[in-house]
């Protein structure tokens, strides 16, 4: 099995999702099916082959160094649920 | 006058021509929409709105500009941002969320004067074959209801469909416009990666995500694609050449045709139905008489495990940014920051979403990078490298759009075999194609589709042999 | 150090680069607003927004990577670092991995008088900065501010060649006056435009395999830095002799206390998951364009220096330090414009003129006296109608009352230079009268007493004796 229980929890941590206990072994049986089918890459030997990242090559777009934009942030913190005083909060970090 | 069956392009002569009226129009479409409800094709709607934006648009209507869409309605794939309007991209995460901004697509339609009626529903975040992950419920096929419309852009099909709009806008990861055009026999196009704007479209696989469109027939979703089309200086990724004129060159005689073909792969899956309705597809061709050359995609099938790393990984990383903080689902009673995390991205995400986050951080984790993420786009390269090759001898390519016509909702629970679904399509994503599907056939009297793959930015002559596919239907 | 020990020492340091707008937005950069007021909806990495490379962040990366002789890359492309925090908005940050766009280069750091050290620099890439956590505003929560989110990095990774941390602050100086030099940055390091982080490890003498590192966090000014690897190589040390191991792990340097603790052991969760980012593809850098960058590339810190020792007869020393400090630099020639006397001008700027702004914390471009002032401070100096000393309290005078002129501040002072033959002469003849000892012991050979009657003769006429006058006459009247 290539998803077993300790890989489900440090993927959970990595991703920062919670797994509940009862879906749990759903889950483990659906991830290692996709996983079974996505060994088959496994089988094909291209080292020499270069990896392709983006569809489109030398298609580069950069912008002028221009400020142009009006920042509203009220508008823009409307989609938060817990602001105060122009600040996103959140529970209280301990460094 | 039944106006809610008419194509974009007898609206458009419509309105011109003042046969009717835009207010008709929306009107029309609101007693269909509000009649047909339980087909869950909208996620939101705002009807006064649209009426308003027809009555000003009809008042305004000088008959000059008969290329705008003025006046049109039409429906948004509810991944698209409309500024103050709720866009939930399928999922309770996004529930609460109103971007205070649009998207480009969203813009360049509203530009060019269409009238929007809704934001369909769809898959969560686009992942999804079936439209059954939605955090709003499946959408029925307007054709069966019993049966999927397919996905992820499944409500923008069903709402073609189902004559609440000419025309809709959709997404395409790894099939997402023309497997539901194909469940519901409608035209779809996903054009060139970078052709249309990402901007404001909310990211799956940002290297595989093009924005498209659903309608009627390859002419009517020509017309709207010009609409979309063009480069965007907010999205990088976005080409900067000109926009051809489509919906001209998709009627033109200067295009020379040779489709590649390929029987022998076709076959090679022993699905007596498909094998045939394949090769009743290249009679249409020859009765056309349209050149046809037998190619090679020797790496095609590689596509589907390719596809199912590099869409996960991307998106494993795009969803990083719902952590309940600056927008979208926050859970309550959390006891620190950690908690805040887990409990707002546990609950806001539904289960499909949260199986490709897994898989992509796992293909992408500390050991697991080679093997899965760096190889997969390794076999991207060799899967791009034979459409490249291909494309020397051949103008475009012809496949199924899907194996199968719409099955019914719920009976696929295998997740593989739900991602099978869409082996004929996610190539055109992986090497940036543009590609089309056009209703040929049907199977248990659902429609059937047949896929166009054109060479990069070749829209025209890919809409041109779309068409003249499609046109000989009638 | 006990003798057995050697440290070494890495540096990276981050430099925010002075663009108008953001590295992937064109929100604006510049520093102090209030808080998300300068954050869009790019920076707040809202759902649908995407990144667009500003062309300004790759010409002054490119800019920095000639300037330190380093190749630079033909393609540039950037990657996904992955990680949650609360001011990291997309939960990755959008920095380079693979194509980093300054590669391999390197340095001369100066120590002490002649000693010139190479110090290597591995790489220098591009990333977006992070916003900012405030956690004392607010009882139970953390407060962010994004502002600072998106704004252009260049992290500047050096290679383990430093062995103290004199090394290390020269070379961080050194990278400051070129980045400064360049105008790719304003160099602030008190509103964090450069911060540092320091890898520390000690190994015993001799041996070529490096030791265990830890990671020492921005130690944002050059004092930290000195007392943050002095404190850390200690620290190593004597956790080595109790014979404990180190562990690798990122430290938070305490500037109130002098010490540095371990940031909550998040290491081994650190796994970045790395990937090519999609939304920017690779960015082709044309020869065309370096060269072109080449040409108009400003003088340099060294290049000045040099011109300095040639064309102002400066020691290496006095050149040195006055280009290490650009605006020193520029005062400096600023001066030169109305006294011709280069020598004079380096010793009163690296002298009373640095320990003046030393002492009230002005950088040299907003000095209370400006280079018009000073050099007419020095000349009345150079003129001898003003001792040394003197100038040294017309300066404080001048700088302290700004709206006075030197010639009115010499007046109230009555600082004028004594000049007159009689009068010193009446000076010279009292102090021999009052020291009849002294003047025995002279003439019976003692030379060396001659300095004390001049300092004599100076003490009695407050300082304004012209000194050149009074050696002349008291080598008349003692003889």
């Amino acid at each position: 099995m290539t998803i077993n229980d300790k890989t489900l929890e440090n993927l959970s941590k990595l991703s920062k999702i919670k797994i509940d206990d009862n879906l749990r072994d759903k889950l483990k049986e659906d991830l290692n099916l996709t996983m079974n089918m996505i060994d088959e890459i496994n089988k094909i030997d291209c080292d020499q082959i270069e990896e392709l990242s983006h569809p489109i090559k030398d298609n580069f777009n950069l912008r002028e160094d221009k400020v142009s934009r009006d920042i509203n942030r009220e508008s823009l913190q409307k989609t938060s649920n817990k602001t105060e005083d122009g600040f996103y909060l959140v529970p209280k970090v301990i460094e | 006058m039944v106006l809610e069956t008419l194509t974009l392009q007898e609206q458009i002569d419509g309105l011109r021509e003042k046969k009717f009226s835009s207010v008709e129009l929306v009107e029309n479409y609101i007693s269909v929409i509000e009649n047909n409800e339980d087909l869950n094709v909208f996620v939101s709607t705002d009807f006064e709105k649209a009426i308003a934006k027809a009555k000003k648009s009809d008042e305004s209507n000088n008959s000059q500009n008969n290329m705008t869409l003025s006046g049109i309605p039409m429906v948004h794939k509810d991944i698209f941002c409309t500024q103050g309007i709720k866009t939930s991209c399928g999922s309770k995460m996004l529930d609460n969320f109103y971007p205070p901004y649009s998207a480009t697509v969203v813009e360049k339609l509203e530009q060019a004067g269409s009238i929007c009626l809704g934001k369909a529903n769809m898959d969560e975040f686009a992942m999804g074959s079936s439209n059954e992950t939605s955090f709003y419920g499946a959408v029925k096929n307007p054709l069966n209801i019993k049966k999927t419309p397919g996905g992820s852009s499944g409500g923008s099909a069903a709402a073609v469909a189902a004559n609440f709009s000419s025309f809709s806008t959709g997404t395409d990861t790894g099939g997402s416009i023309r497997q539901p055009a194909s469940f519901c026999g409608l035209a779809g196009i996903k054009p060139t990666y970078g052709r249309v704007s990402r901007y404001g479209m909310i990211a799956f696989a940002s290297s595989l995500d093009q924005g498209g469109i659903l309608a009627k027939n390859i002419k009517d979703a020509a017309i709207a694609l010009q609409f979309i089309s063009g480069y965007d200086s907010k999205d990088a990724t976005s080409i900067k050449v000109e926009v051809p004129n489509f919906s001209k060159d998709c009627e033109s005689s200067k295009f020379e045709h040779v489709v590649g073909l390929v029987t022998n792969l076709i076959n090679s899956f022993g699905d007596e139905d498909l094998s045939v309705n394949y090769s009743k597809a290249i009679e249409r061709l020859e009765k056309l008489k349209i050149k046809t050359k037998e190619i090679e995609l020797p790496n095609l099938e590689l596509s589907l495990p390719v596809y199912y790393v590099i869409a996960p990984a991307e998106c494993s990383a795009n969803l990083s940014r719902y952590d309940g903080i600056r927008f979208g689902y926050r859970a309550e009673n959390v006891d620190n920051l950690e908690d805040l995390y887990f409990k707002s991205r546990g609950e806001g995400f539904g289960n499909e979403t949260k199986k490709r986050i897994l898989i992509g951080t796992y293909c992408l984790s500390s050991g697991f990078y080679d093997a899965y993420y760096k190889k997969a786009q390794k076999i991207r390269n060799l899967i791009s490298s034979d459409f490249v090759y291909a494309f020397k001898d051949v103008t475009s390519i012809m496949l199924p759009t899907t194996s199968g016509e719409a099955f019914d909702l719920g009976s696929i629970t295998d997740p593989v075999e739900m991602y099978k679904q869409d082996i004929f399509t996610i190539p055109a994503n992986l090497g940036g194609l543009p590609a089309t599907s056009v209703p040929f056939g049907e199977k248990n009297k659902m429609p059937l589709g047949i896929q166009f793959i054109g060479n990069i930015l070749e829209e025209s002559s890919l809409l041109n042999i779309s068409n003249k596919f499609q046109l000989d239907e009638k | 150090m006990k003798d057995n020990w050697e440290s070494v020492i890495g540096l990276e340091i981050h430099v925010q680069l002075n663009s108008e707008s953001k590295i992937f937005s064109n929100a604006p950069t510049k520093f102090g607003s209030d808080q998300n007021l300068q954050a869009c909806e790019v920076d707040l990495g809202m759902p649908g927004t995407l990144p667009v490379l500003n062309e300004k962040a790759i010409e002054k990366a490119i800019k920095f990577g000639v300037a330190i002789n380093a190749e630079i890359a033909e393609k540039v492309g950037f990657a996904r670092k992955n990680y949650f925090y609360p001011d990291l908005p997309k939960g990755y940050q959008i920095s380079q991995l693979d194509d980093p766009i300054v590669g391999k280069g390197s340095i001369e750091i100066h120590l002490g008088d002649q000693e010139i050290k190479t110090i290597g620099i591995t790489r220098a890439h591009l990333e977006e900065d992070a916003g900012k956590s405030i956690h004392d505003l607010f009882e139970n929560e953390t407060a962010i501010d994004l502002n600072r989110a998106g704004t252009p990095l260049l992290e500047i990774v050096s290679e383990p060649d430093m062995s103290n941390s004199e090394e290390a602050v020269a070379y961080l100086k050194k990278i400051h006056s070129i980045v400064c030099a360049l105008e790719i940055s304003d160099g602030n390091m008190s509103q964090g435009s450069m911060r540092c982080d320091a890898n520390v490890s000690i190994r015993k003498k001799g041996d070529k395999k490096l030791g265990t590192r830890t990671e020492l966090k921005n130690i944002n000014s050059f004092k930290f830095v000195e007392k943050a690897i002095n404190f850390e190589i200690k620290r190593q040390i004597s956790c080595l002799e109790r014979g404990e191991e180190i562990v690798q792990e990122t430290r938070l340097y305490d500037s109130t206390n002098n010490t540095t603790r371990s940031m909550r052991s998040k290491e081994e969760a650190n796994d970045y998951r790395y990937f090519p980012e999609p939304d920017i593809i690779p960015i082709q850098i044309t020869s065309d364009q370096i060269s072109k960058i080449k040409k108009e590339l400003p003088e340099l810190p060294d290049e000045k220096k040099e011109r300095y020792k040639s064309e102002f007869s400066l020691s290496e020393y006095d050149a040195r330090n006055l280009t290490y400090d650009l605006e020193l630099a520029d005062f400096f020639e600023k001066t030169l414009v109305n006294i011709d006397d280069p020598k004079l001008v380096a010793n009163w700027i690296l002298g009373d003129f640095s320990a003046i702004l030393n002492k009230f914390d002005v950088e040299a471009k907003n000095s209370k006296v400006d280079a018009v002032k000073f050099a007419e401070l020095l000349n009345y100096l150079k003129e001898e109608k003003i001792s040394g000393q003197a100038a040294k309290k017309v300066l404080e005078n001048i700088w302290e009352n700004s709206d006075i002129s030197v010639s009115k501040s010499i007046e109230s002072l009555g600082l004028e230079q004594l000049s007159d033959d009689n009068e010193i002469e009446q000076i010279i003849d009292k102090v021999i009268n009052d020291n009849p000892n002294q003047k025995q012991k002279f003439l019976s050979g003692k030379d060396r007493l001659f300095g004390f009657f001049v300092g004599q003769v100076m003490k009695e006429s407050k300082g304004k004796a012209n000194p050149k006058l009074v050696n002349e006459i008291l080598k008349k009247k003692l003889v």
